[in-house]
């Protein structure tokens, strides 16, 4: 007996990780908007926290696509 | 024996060919190049590609002897993994949709972190700092798997989401224009999509890869 349904549901919550991923990038993305608006000399380094924040705040995204696909081709 | 060619690395001894050859032809254009004279148009835009990678590195590292020696490997992998990502665009497997290849490049990176981590605190502070609490494990091995899918994760979901609407309309133009053998539908929607999935988001994902895993290093020093 085969399981695909169930195992392409697992998959679509797995990828919901990814919803607060995102809520939290948007975040960190307007605050370097505003930091960038008080402080304009100093968007380089900015940007550069801003990447930074963004690729580890990612990294729990990349977890759950990652689960999704052991599940897809794995299983 | 069962030997498989996969596409990927077929494309990315392509790409590799490529850049070795235009390295070699631009250094002797830029060796006969007059330094006092007007740059010809070639040589002015190898000049404004290096110095645009001079600076971006200068803010990431944090001393002179570091940029010297990691700033050209870094430079390399960011032209190999943006011309690996648009790839696509040229009829090749893009190199990056296959996890051997984002894989091996993490790795690189995964040694370079440890290495200099090694150099840095001596072999008997290293071992204690990377077993002890047991969860440091886990945190030297992240950087590994976060950097190889990312990049992997973005590029496939980018070309499975492609392939999805040329799907899409090939059946539309099928269904409205059954009278034209080829997909008509395509070439008014798909322009646009190619723009964002493979020149930008491969833009974005080469100046992300480049810029982590050169703060990853520059963390350990």
């Amino acid at each position: 007996m085969t399981n695909e349904g169930l195992i392409a549901i697992a998959a679509a919550i797995a990828v919901c990780a990814g919803m607060f991923t995102a809520l939290g990038e948007g975040l960190t993305a307007s605050k370097a908007v505003e930091a960038v608006g008080r402080n304009p000399e100093a968007e380089d380094k900015i940007r550069l926290m801003m990447i930074v924040g963004c690729g580890i705040t990612e990294t729990v995204a990349i977890y759950g696509l990652l689960i999704a696909f052991i599940l897809l081709f794995i299983f | 024996m069962h030997i498989t060619i996969q596409p990927e690395i077929v494309s990315s001894l392509i790409i590799t060919a490529f850049l070795c050859v235009l390295c070699v032809v631009l250094g002797k254009k830029v060796e006969q190049a007059d330094p006092l004279g007007k740059p010809s148009y070639v040589v002015l835009a190898v000049e404004s590609v290096l110095t645009m990678f001079q600076n971006f590195f200068h803010t990431i590292f944090p001393n002179q002897k570091m940029e010297t020696r990691l700033s050209p490997y870094f430079s390399m992998l960011a032209v190999f993994i943006f011309l690996s990502n648009i790839s696509g665009l040229f009829c090749l497997e893009s190199p990056t949709s296959n996890f051997s290849i984002t894989l091996t490049l993490a790795l690189i990176t995964f040694t370079m972190i440890q290495l200099t981590a090694l150099k840095k605190k001596g072999t008997f502070k290293y071992i204690k700092e990377l077993i002890w609490p047991p969860t440091n494990i886990l945190s030297a091995l992240a950087p590994l798997i976060s950097l190889s899918m990312r990049i992997f994760g973005n590029i496939v979901s980018g070309s499975i989401l492609m392939s999805l609407v040329y799907l899409a309309t090939g059946y539309l133009s099928g269904l409205l224009f059954s009278f034209i053998p080829i997909n008509i539908v395509a070439p008014f929607i798909t322009p646009v999509l190619h723009a964002y999935f493979d020149v930008f988001a491969g833009f974005m994902q080469t100046f992300i890869f480049v810029t982590l895993s050169s703060v990853y290093i520059s963390m350990e020093v």
